[in-house]
């Protein structure tokens, strides 16, 4: 049985070569799937409803509310800026959804990924006060697709078209995603820790008894369940590079986080944040057992 | 097992994506990382940014200050270029004890009429009792957090403490969000006409803000809710020299005050 390694391996120093070790496509795949699901979700359900209003004439980013973003020594950008705000967004987010779509199907994917990362990052700025963290995160994911042979498993157009045996990328990416959790996760942390609300143990009290934030009213259930919970949110994000380093922790780590974003999905209104951090976690399962399995069965 | 690896890509490929993978592993814990060190910012101007950077200086030395100082400004710009700003602090330090709600109202020749808990029943008439289905107003609610958050933490207690604080705040925040309010208020007016087409346009827009506050930590009572004036709009009104379009809330007078558009 051959192994065969797709795409580009990047040039490292020596002492980093191992940073690149190529992991299963099938992983990578699942990160593409997964990311152009959010994201469609996200246009079809956050954004799509209400454009004119968010992004029309007379809508919530005009006339140029926003313009001080793409004023000097800053340098964001939009390319809403160069269309007129009468049909560019719409034109834009027709192609985002397109590009949405291909991305997910893994029909050329790096670029459906550019032109998602070019949009992502265009609506973002144009109207800055809609976002949050979890957009942040959703640009990070679609940068990084740009640069990686996602096509290389389960995809439309699937590169190399034949292959028999294993077919390996590149491990980069879900590496610098592992990165980029650990000190996201850590850095929350950190700043929590700076705050006494979350030593006595009240915020998840505050959190859940807040009618702005949950979506349904708090359980009557016993105030040290609260403060359980933030202690171990607390304990949980702060250690996390701790807990992903060391094997007894990792999966239990991992495990807890992904309930932790699936909980706050459908309890508080943020958005798709939850999801876009969820896609962050796609590169680490092992979806090349499903692939074995099915290959198993047939 | 009959291994064939195989790697099709160029040298300079792999050249150009190493230089990448090198740069993004120094950014990203340098961004992070830099956050903690006080360096020299620019001040913050227009609408409201994120930043959690620690402003001042870490030494007198300027070529070590210089370095810190430009550093951080390269990882901005690559932050801002890139979209990966490294912000985060979810709920920290801490959490709100009180929900707060914007209301947009439209003041008619008959009295109030608020428009957006007519078309967005967002606020719960029991707060300890409801539900909420996930909906596509979601990014909608950010936006109308961050016209209310001025007023995150008004208590009436805070107020008889430090009224010329809260006038000052109110004034500063709304002279800095000019433009979001402006287009909120025009926003609502358009959803006010679309809703009630037979209306008149109102002779002024008011923002308010509904203050909920949570019950203390194991107990389930809620303070009373509280509702707070912060700015005016007046829709027919030409534009006045001098002055900026959106009035501010003077608490202490308790009247909306024009705000000259240069500082005197």
């Amino acid at each position: 049985m051959s192994v065969v390694v797709v795409g580009p391996i990047p040039r490292l120093p020596r002492c980093l070569e191992w940073f690149a070790t190529p992991i299963p496509a099938q992983r990578v795949a699942a990160w593409r799937i997964g990311t152009g699901l959010v994201l469609l979700l996200d246009l079809l359900m956050f954004y799509l409803p209400m454009s004119k209003q968010l992004y029309g004439p007379k809508g919530l980013a005009e006339p140029g509310v926003f313009a001080d973003r793409f004023t000097s020594p800053k340098w964001n950008w939009s390319v809403l800026n160069w269309l007129p705000v009468e049909w560019g967004y719409g034109f834009a987010l027709g192609i985002w959804i397109v590009a949405a779509v291909l991305l997910t199907l893994g029909c050329r994917p790096r670029l459906m990924a550019l032109i998602c990362w070019i949009l992502s990052l265009s609506f973002y700025n144009t109207n800055f006060y809609l976002h949050n963290s979890g957009d942040r995160i959703r640009h990070f994911l679609l940068l990084l697709l740009i640069f990686v042979p996602s096509d290389a498993a389960w995809s439309l157009r699937r590169r190399p078209r034949t292959s028999e045996g294993t077919t390996l990328v590149s491990g980069w990416p879900m590496r610098l995603m592992l990165l980029q959790m650990m000190l996201m996760y850590f850095m929350n942390g950190y700043y929590k820790m700076l705050g006494r609300m979350w030593w006595d143990g009240s915020v998840m009290w505050y959190v859940c008894l807040d009618v702005a934030w949950a979506r349904w009213s708090a359980p009557a259930i016993p105030y040290w369940v609260y403060q359980g919970l933030t202690w171990f949110a607390l304990i949980w994000e702060v250690g996390f590079p701790l807990w992903v380093g060391r094997k007894p922790t990792r999966v239990p780590a991992l495990l807890f986080g992904v309930a932790f974003h699936l909980m706050t999905f459908f309890h508080l209104e943020i958005a798709a944040f939850p999801l876009y951090a969820l896609c962050l976690y796609l590169p680490l399962a092992p979806w090349e057992r499903l692939a074995r399995r099915k290959t198993d069965v047939t | 097992m009959n291994q064939s690896l195989t790697t099709p890509s160029s040298p300079r490929t792999s050249l150009l994506l190493g230089i990448f993978v090198l740069f993004q592993l120094i950014f990203l814990p340098l961004a992070n990382f830099i956050q903690l060190v006080p360096r020299e910012m620019p001040p913050e101007r227009g609408e409201l940014d994120i930043r959690l950077q620690r402003e001042g200086t870490v030494t007198d030395v300027r070529l070590i200050q210089g370095a810190i100082n430009s550093t951080g400004t390269a990882i901005d710009r690559w932050g801002e270029v890139s979209g990966q700003p490294q912000v985060w602090s979810l709920f920290a330090p801490g959490f709100p004890t009180q929900s707060i709600y914007p209301i947009v109202e439209g003041v008619f020749p008959a009295g109030f009429f608020d428009d957006r808990r007519a078309i967005q029943p967002r606020i719960p008439p029991d707060p300890d009792h409801y539900f909420r289905w996930p909906s596509w107003i979601c990014r909608l609610n950010s936006y109308d957090y961050l016209m209310a958050a001025v007023m995150q933490n008004y208590t009436e207690a805070s107020f008889q403490e430090h009224p010329e604080e809260w006038r000052t705040e109110i004034a500063e925040r709304v002279r800095r969000q000019q433009r979001s309010l402006e287009a909120y208020f025009r926003f609502s007016l358009t959803m006010l006409q679309e809703f009630y087409p037979g209306y008149p346009t109102p002779s002024s827009m008011i923002l308010r803000v509904k203050i909920v506050p949570s019950p203390m930590p194991g107990t389930r009572e809620r303070g009373q809710p509280l509702v707070v004036f912060v700015a005016r709009w007046v829709p027919d009104r030409p534009a006045t020299d001098g002055f900026l379009p959106i009035e501010a809330y003077d608490p202490v007078q308790q009247r909306f005050v024009p705000l000259a558009k240069e500082r005197e």
